[in-house]
Formats: C-alpha cells, sequence, structure tokens
C-alpha cells in the first residue's frame, strides 16, 4: 500500500483519535502531522494496509501519552494509572466512539449540579461565566464546581460507569466501527 | 439526570485551591478555543482532571473531525518530506528521467491531494523511487506575477528543471519543457497555443495534455506558487 493511499485512508481518523484524547484542535493537529512524518521514513519499506493501520494507531498513541507527560512541567514519576486514564483499550478504531460513548454516560452520571455545569461547558461551549449566568451561580462558583466535577469523573475512571460493576477490561469486547 | 446514585468516590472532597480552580479554568478555555494549553507545574490529581477534561470533549458531536485546509496542508508537507528523504542510491539518471521525476514530483506536491499520491505513484514502480533525487528541490523566481498574458508562454529554469510558464486562461501553470517522447526541448506555438516539439513533431495543448506525435504521456506539471508579486517554480538544486 502506498502512503498515498494510506494517508486517504488514516488521516482523518488518525486525528479524530488524538482529539479525543487531547480535546484540542491545534494540538491535535501537532500530533497528527507528527504520526505521519514519522510514518514517511517507516514506509520506506512497502507494507500491508493492515500493518501500516496498526502502525499508526501505535505511534498515534505513544504520541498522545508523551504529550501528557509533557504536560506537567514537574518531573516527577508518570501517573501510575496513567495509561487507564486514557485509553478504553488497545483497539485504536474504535476508540474515538467510544470515548465518546464514555464522555456522555460521565456526564450523565455526575450529581445534577456537576453534571449541568459540565454539560453546558463540554457541550454548549460556555464560559464559566456563562454557565453562571445560566445558572444563577458566580463565575467563582462555576470554576470551583467543575474542578470538583472533574475530580469526580476521574476517580470514575474511563470503565462503565452507570451501568456499573464491571471494570475497564469489559470494554475491550465492543466492536470496530 | 439520572442522579439517585453517586457512583464514584472521595466525597466530601477536600477543596481545591484557589489556584487550581482558576488554572483549570484556562485550561477548559483553552480546549474550548482550540488552543493548546499552556505547560504548567501540576501534580497528579492536576493532570488526571485534565485528561478527564481533555476526552469529555468527545461528548460533541463532531469535533473530532480535521479541516479539510489542515489536511491538505499535512499532505502536501508529507510529500515534501517524501522526496527530501528518498535519496537516489543505486544508479546515476539520465537526465530525462531525471527531470521527468522532479517534475511529477514537483506537479505532485502543490496539488494538496495529488501530492501524496504522486509520490506514492512513483514510489510504487519498480524504478522510480531512484528517481526522486531529493533534499534537492527548491523554490526559483521564474517570472513576475503579471508577466504572462492570456495565451501566453514564459520558458523558465528552475535549477535542473526547464519549464514553460503558462496563463490558461487567466489561471497560470508550469509545465515540463522536455518532451516525454525523446526528452528534446518543446517550443512554444504562441499562435497555436500550443508547444510542439522541432525533433518529433509532437505537439500538446497548455495544460500538457498531448494533441498529436509519439509522445507516449502528457507533460509532467511543476508546482508553483506566487509570493511578493512573483512567482516561484519547485525545482532542484543543480543541473543533473
Amino acid at each position: 500500500m502506498t502512503l498515498g493511499s494510506a494517508f486517504q485512508e488514516n488521516a482523518a481518523k488518525i486525528f479524530g483519535f488524538i482529539y479525543a484524547k487531547v480535546g484540542n484542535r491545534a494540538v491535535a493537529e501537532d500530533l497528527t502531522s507528527q504520526v505521519f512524518l514519522k510514518a514517511v521514513r517507516w514506509l520506506a519499506e512497502d507494507r500491508s494496509a493492515d500493518s501500516i493501520r496498526s502502525w499508526l494507531y501505535t505511534t498515534a498513541r505513544t504520541a498522545i501519552a508523551d504529550y501528557w507527560r509533557e504536560q506537567s512541567t514537574r518531573l516527577q514519576a508518570p501517573l501510575a494509572d496513567f495509561e487507564e486514564l486514557l485509553f478504553h483499550g488497545s483497539d485504536g478504531p474504535a476508540e474515538s466512539r467510544r470515548t465518546r460513548e464514555w464522555a456522555r454516560r460521565v456526564l450523565a452520571a455526575l450529581p445534577d449540579r456537576e453534571g449541568e455545569v459540565l454539560r453546558l461547558r463540554f457541550l454548549k461551549g460556555y464560559s464559566a461565566a456563562e454557565v453562571g449566568q445560566a445558572l444563577g451561580l458566580t463565575a467563582g462558583n462555576v470554576r470551583v464546581i467543575q474542578v470538583r466535577a472533574l475530580r469526580r469523573a476521574a476517580a470514575m475512571g474511563l470503565g462503565p460507569v452507570i451501568d456499573g460493576g464491571s471494570s475497564g477490561e469489559g470494554t475491550e469486547a465492543h466492536d470496530e466501527q | 439526570m439520572s442522579n439517585d446514585h453517586d457512583p464514584a468516590a472521595p466525597d466530601p472532597q477536600p477543596p481545591p485551591s484557589l489556584e487550581d480552580v482558576v488554572q483549570l479554568d484556562s485550561f477548559l478555555d483553552a480546549l474550548q478555543g482550540e488552543r493548546r494549553p499552556e505547560r504548567r507545574d501540576l501534580d497528579d490529581e492536576e493532570l488526571r482532571e485534565r485528561l478527564i477534561a481533555a476526552q469529555l470533549r468527545m461528548a460533541a458531536d463532531g469535533v473530532e473531525h480535521p479541516t479539510p485546509a489542515f489536511l491538505a496542508s499535512l499532505e502536501q508537507t508529507i510529500g515534501q518530506e517524501v522526496a527530501r528523504q528518498g535519496r537516489p542510491r543505486r544508479r546515476p539518471l539520465s537526465r530525462l528521467s531525471f527531470l521527468r521525476a522532479a517534475a511529477t514530483f514537483a506537479g505532485g506536491a502543490g496539488i494538496g491531494v495529488a501530492g501524496v499520491e504522486g509520490i506514492a505513484a512513483l514510489r510504487d514502480e519498480s524504478r522510480p523511487r531512484d528517481l526522486v533525487v531529493a533534499g534537492n528541490d527548491r523554490w526559483y523566481a521564474v517570472a513576475q506575477a503579471d508577466e504572462v498574458a492570456p495565451g501566453g508562454a514564459k520558458s523558465f529554469t528552475a535549477g535542473g528543471v526547464m519549464g514553460f510558464l503558462l496563463n490558461d486562461s487567466g489561471r497560470l501553470r508550469a509545465v515540463s519543457a522536455i518532451c516525454t517522447h525523446m526528452g528534446c526541448r518543446l517550443k512554444p506555438d504562441q499562435a497555436a497555443g500550443e508547444l510542439h516539439c522541432l525533433c518529433h513533431g509532437s505537439r500538446f495543448n497548455r495544460r500538457g495534455d498531448v494533441l498529436s506525435g509519439m509522445a507516449p504521456s502528457p507533460l509532467p506539471e511543476i508546482a508553483i506558487r506566487m509570493e511578493g508579486g512573483l512567482v516561484y517554480a519547485l525545482g532542484t538544486k543543480e543541473t543533473v
């Protein structure tokens, strides 16, 4: 398979995969470019479509993990549960969809006020001040609530949220898109 | 919504510091603005919050689709990178095959989607990989932007690449000036708006398509760009 057709087939999906894990366009563009430029070197030899795809996802995954490690300027051992908080499973192509399902479950599972704040922030794109106006709170209140909400969500982890019980491992069974 | 149960964890939580609160808010603002968040001195907890926040953006539909402009520019970058890295290894090139390859590369790289495909096609054939003489491409100023009138043609040399800059009803394009039949230099026939080969009579239109004669393929296009009132063509560092 050629780099050209590999690009056409995978570029938008790899971008989506990365976006799902970094949450903004600028970084997703940086990392997507990084992955494909590495691919240029790697693709000096001919590879099958499957092996290209799996290489792209593996490389994207590493780029994402490195990005997050570098987000803190503090020199420290990385989070022990780092990968568990970042990836639902090892299957790249299905990861964006899983992240979306997970995100919606989390927003629905949070206690009322916290859920409401994050829904306005993430689904409507409101600023803290705008969320405050909508809910009759001060912007300061909203900022505190969103920290609490995110901590609670982090404590839930990436496993199934509402339908409870099983741990994150079970998500591996999802079929590919 | 369905919040009878509280599925997780430490409640009451320790209250977040004012600094955490403000910094996390500006992190969320960066995500919403699709900007790179600033790096900070974060502890594990703060990093966790951000990992989670980033992924919660996926709750909204369609946020993860790349812009066409980004994809087009990345594809072009990759095309350049492929050419830069693929060094000639096996044998020295004939002038003709080199020019053809260089011009094919140049045409591809300048045209978005065609970019990587053009190169990929080259790499797939048995010999051409060593045709892409790389690390040598560079832009050459070849004309003033308004120098070539509609219907007109100007010959140029961009390092080792010889081409014609053509004005096709107001649209500038550049094609190789070398006949694809035996490698003779083409001449413009201004009256007919064509390029023709003095060696064996092949004729090409101003898009490089073969009109008549023995030429087996169209003229490769050469990438051009405009900047500061000048037209630049993508050529190679030196004559081979």
